[in-house]
């Protein structure tokens, strides 16, 4: 085990040469915090969140990069009732990237789960456009982590199109706060620059347990022409299928994006599930369930956003109840050590 | 030394090659790029790659956020390398958009 330790050594001082060999690359933090609040059928949550990001390159081609999420939940005991709180710590990611060229980037580690777009794209508070994940978020990614081993990059990148990929294999972990599953799976996509139009297809094996399928399309589009995303996905697995599709629209056409106006986002999202078979712990609906989701969200300078929104859930054989959602989410981004943003 | 240790030591040996290998091969492709690079037109090859770094910032990045509103030189460097692996950008991306957010 002596050699075994030599070598972690030599390993850690290779790390150290690179750093100190590349001093122009500072290593950084950033993320999101934030208070989200949420009222469904009459009964609260509230969640002071941090998701910090920390970024560190090494050398030209290497970077170790994670991201964890800090929260403590707030949970009312029924309509008008006491408060009990419980924290929850999540490493979402720690991985390690080497950026071989444009058609291979390999990652080591805990990785987001590359399952269609809404967990790697559009999950961090400071992004996503409403509070709540759709209901299919959950197929395909699980945890919405994997530790293990990945491979992405463009197959082919044109200025009229690429096709990009991802793929990976992830292996099994039991370790407290490391937990994972054993899967391999990936995503295959096309994208437009011209139109800013995006189709994917995903596919997860779980390798573990009853070894399932799990399958899934989306779609994003972001035309140049007026600050509209659409964004889609379908999925599918042995627990049922569905769909979300969102758009939003920010204002910034009426008298540009820093008028009062033009700082108003409107948000609009439907999504259905469909129950085929209970599978236990799935973190989809116990049913089929379909919610439409109004919201507004309104950026200040600095990169903070206040956001709003308001759903109806409907449950089949439950009664269908509001979501009523506000909060407030400041992205911030510093160097990690003081005199570096010089 | 059973297996398990002869295994974790094979890889780890597997590893610090591959990591010294790449980042040979890494410094060398950088020297022969620097040496290639002419000074001559380099003010306005500068402005129309700024230009062309916006451009794909608003074609990749600007699809899920908008630029940071303060960055150093620096910072960007970090921040383009993390965008890179989660965006899928190209080599030649990579180095536009740095030159758009840290020109």
């Amino acid at each position: 085990m002596m050699l075994g330790r030599a070598l972690a050594i030599c390993l850690l001082c290779f790390f150290a040469c690179s750093l100190t060999s590349a001093q122009e690359n500072v290593p950084i933090i950033s993320g999101g915090a934030g208070f989200l609040s949420s009222t469904q059928g009459g009964t609260n949550v509230l969640q002071p969140v941090l998701a910090p990001v920390i970024a560190i390159p090494l050398g030209d081609r290497w970077l170790i990069e994670s991201r964890a999420d800090l929260r403590e939940v707030y949970f009312q005991q029924g309509p008008g009732g006491p408060y009990t709180n419980e924290g929850f710590s999540t490493l979402e990611y720690l991985q390690l990237d080497f950026n071989a060229n444009s058609h291979l980037t390999i990652t080591a580690g805990r990785f987001l789960t590359p399952f269609n777009i809404y967990n790697e794209r559009i999950s961090p508070i400071w992004i996503s456009k409403l509070q709540d994940a759709p209901y299919v978020a959950a197929i395909g990614t699980g945890q919405g982590y994997s530790d293990g081993i990945m491979l992405r990059g463009a197959l082919i990148s044109t200025n009229s199109y690429a096709i990009n990929y991802e793929t990976y294999f992830a292996t099994l972990s039991t370790v407290n706060k490391f937990t994972s599953d054993r899967g391999t799976g990936g995503r295959i996509s096309m994208f437009l620059p011209g139109t800013r139009l995006e189709v994917g297809a995903s596919y997860r094996r779980t390798l573990q347990g009853t070894h399932s399928n799990s399958e899934g399309l989306d779609l994003t589009w972001e035309p140049y022409q007026a600050p509209l995303q659409l964004r889609g996905e379908w999925a599918h697995s042995q627990s049922g299928f569905g769909y979300w599709i969102q758009a939003s629209y920010r204002l910034s056409q009426i008298k540009g994006e820093s008028s009062p106006i033009g700082r108003l986002e409107p948000v609009f999202r439907m999504q259905q599930f469909f129950r085929s078979a209970q599978i236990p712990n799935d973190s989809l609906p116990s049913t089929n369930a379909q919610q439409p989701t109004f919201g507004l969200n309104y950026y200040l300078p600095h990169e903070v956003r206040l956001n709003a929104s308001y759903g109806r859930q409907f449950l089949a054989h439950t009664t269908d109840t509001n979501v009523w959602e506000f909060g407030i989410t400041y992205r911030f981004l510093f160097p990690l050590w003081p005199g570096a943003s010089r | 030394m059973n297996y398990r240790s002869f295994r974790t030591i094979a890889g780890l040996c597997v590893l610090l090659v591959c990591m010294i290998v790449c980042t040979l091969a890494a410094a060398q492709e950088k020297q022969a790029k620097s040496q290639a690079v002419s000074s001559a037109d380099t003010q306005d090859k500068a402005s129309s790659q700024t230009a062309a770094g916006e451009k794909l910032f608003r074609t990749h990045c600007g699809r899920c956020h908008n630029p940071p509103e303060s960055l150093s030189p620096r910072e960007a460097r970090a921040v383009v390398r993390h965008m890179r692996v989660r965006a899928t950008l190209t080599t030649g991306d990579e180095r536009l958009i740095l030159k758009f957010l840290a020109p």
